[in-house]
């Protein structure tokens, strides 16, 4: 049970959006997928929901070739952009939805509205970009399919409602699990919720990992600069910062080893890690 | 049959019904008017209402053009494939087409009924101008009514289908195209007839291939439209090739 990606390439003119992916959504995990501006993320959530077909390779939905029914009934995209026709009102939506999706819990959507404030009786297209991303992700937590898709769910969102979002996600994945797939920029508040991560750079899968894994073999160490210049050389250093006569560098395979006296050994969160990596990336 | 196709299919027709219904309001309101317009002016102001079939046509024209992708993309939002919600827009497409005709058949045949004698007040149908020979005194029979709705559906079937071929092209083609297929739309239309014409008037053969075709659809209205689903059938399969890899994204 799981979404797979035999390698898959999508070539937009002069643009390689996607290079030859082969990889897996597993069954019941939160993934990240993460990347830069033009990474290829969208393109990705687009072939799997079979908005867009890829010039190469195969992508399957629990065996079941993406772009037929019985694979796309499987899965839910929440897009950055709705596909919602001018005049529908959400209401209407909700209906519509549960035409198609019988699972669709119609009586917690409505919940869920009222608890984010939205109105039921406006149309899709008059809302705001953050009421936009809300009303998708109402449709999105409680259509209920094995698979949900969330391609930037909190664009727009303030802070109330994004904490609010991160914290009805973890209770729907807690009451009735599924495989989220969440791409988003906002690395930092997600780290919590991801369990797997997948970092996309220009088309390739850069790091496709456990997001505990991805972090424990790299650490930060700080110090003035001479000693920390000492201690690094020889070493796998994916960034470097200098404030002051301080120095800060991200180092992999520091785990276990003494450090100088002088130097501060830090943990690494996972957009720092990403920072670092892709930092490294560009140097290449 | 596919799961979803029902359920698509009765959520495009009802979408598509809500439309039919102001359209059928307002053609019975444009009679209406007519009627009392004669009425009050009194005889010798003759008014013919023939131009059901191509109101009726010019609608599904308009509904195969703004609707096409707009049920593609939602389809998609709603997890069903693009055969399926292809399928399920030509299924509503034609059901509408045939109701439409009935509808409109129904309407001249009350305001025949009521029109009686004033021959100063004439409604008629295409099928009845181009079959009937536009007999204005003709009560058309139970069958004729059958020909006429079919022969109408057909009719706007096909022009339904073309809608949705402008509205595939355009979608598919870069902006440079599309401006050049824009322009020469009306060129060709104005180009091809005129053409033809000239054609068949300078080779015989041509001539008599072009009377053949016009006898062809003249002889019965089953001719007609046998051709025009013929024609609906190849505008389906190019269709379908148009929107078989389009990428399926928001409106701009």
């Amino acid at each position: 049970m799981a979404i797979e990606l035999r390698g898959v390439s999508k070539r937009f003119g002069g643009t390689q959006a996607l290079n030859d992916v082969t990889m897996t959504f597993g069954e019941n995990r939160i993934y990240g997928l993460l990347g830069n501006n033009g990474a290829g993320k969208s393109t990705l959530m687009n072939i799997l929901s079979s908005r867009m077909y890829p010039d190469a390779g195969s992508v399957t939905v629990d065996g079941i070739p993406a772009d037929t029914d019985a694979a796309l009934g499987l899965l839910f995209l929440q897009g950055e952009k709705n596909l919602f026709p001018d005049t529908m009102k959400v209401r209407q939506a909700f209906d519509a939805v549960k035409l198609f999706y019988p699972e669709f819990d119609r009586v917690g959507a409505e919940d869920l509205a009222k608890q984010f404030g939205l109105n039921l009786k406006q149309k899709i297209t008059n809302l705001s970009t953050g009421y936009g991303s809300i009303f998708q992700l109402v449709l999105g937590l409680c259509v209920n399919t094995p698979y949900l898709l969330l391609d930037e769910p909190v664009l727009g969102l303030d802070a109330q409602h994004r904490d609010l979002f991160y914290k009805l996600l973890l209770r729907k994945y807690a009451d009735n699990p599924c495989t989220i797939v969440i791409s988003t920029h906002l690395i930092a508040e997600v780290a919590g919720i991801i369990e797997h991560t997948v970092i996309i750079r220009e088309g390739c899968i850069l790091k496709d990992a456990p997001t505990e894994e991805l972090t424990a073999d790299v650490r930060t160490i700080t110090g003035p600069t001479a000693l920390l210049d000492g201690y690094l050389d020889g070493r796998t250093v994916l960034s470097e910062s200098v404030i002051g006569g301080l120095k800060t560098a991200c180092v992999q395979g520091t785990s276990g080893q003494p450090l100088p006296a002088g130097l501060e050994l830090g943990r690494v969160n996972l957009q720092d890690y990403f920072i670092s990596l892709m930092n490294e990336e560009d140097r290449k | 049959m596919k799961k979803h196709l029902m359920p698509a299919f009765r959520y495009t027709l009802k979408d598509y019904c809500r439309s039919a219904g102001v359209f059928v309001g307002v053609i019975v309101l444009v009679m209406v008017f007519f009627t009392v317009q004669v009425s009050v002016n009194g005889n010798g102001n003759n008014m013919a209402l023939s131009g059901l079939a191509t109101a009726s046509c010019i609608f599904l024209f308009v509904l195969g053009v703004a609707d096409c992708r707009e049920k593609l993309r939602l389809m998609n939002q709603f997890g069903l494939s693009r055969s399926t919600s292809y399928q399920a827009e030509l299924l509503a497409l034609a059901v509408l087409a045939v109701a439409v005709a009935a509808v409109l058949e129904a309407v001249t045949g009350l305001f025949q009924f009521f029109a009686g004698d004033h021959f100063w007040f004439y409604a008629g149908d295409l099928y009845q101008l181009i079959y009937l020979w536009g007999d204005k005194t003709l009560i058309l029979t139970f069958g004729q009514h059958v020909d006429s709705v079919l022969f109408n559906a057909c009719l706007t079937f096909l022009l339904a289908v073309s809608g949705q071929f402008f509205s595939l092209l355009f979608w598919r083609l870069s902006k440079r195209w599309a401006i050049a297929v824009g322009v020469s739309i009306p060129v060709l239309l104005n180009l091809i007839p005129w053409s033809i014409y000239r054609a068949s008037a300078l080779h015989p053969i041509l001539s008599r291939a072009y009377t053949a075709i016009i006898g062809f659809w003249g002889a019965s209205a089953w001719n007609f439209m046998l051709s025009c689903l013929l024609l609906s059938a190849v505008i389906i399969g190019i269709n379908w090739l148009l929107l078989r890899r389009a990428i399926i994204r928001a409106p701009r």
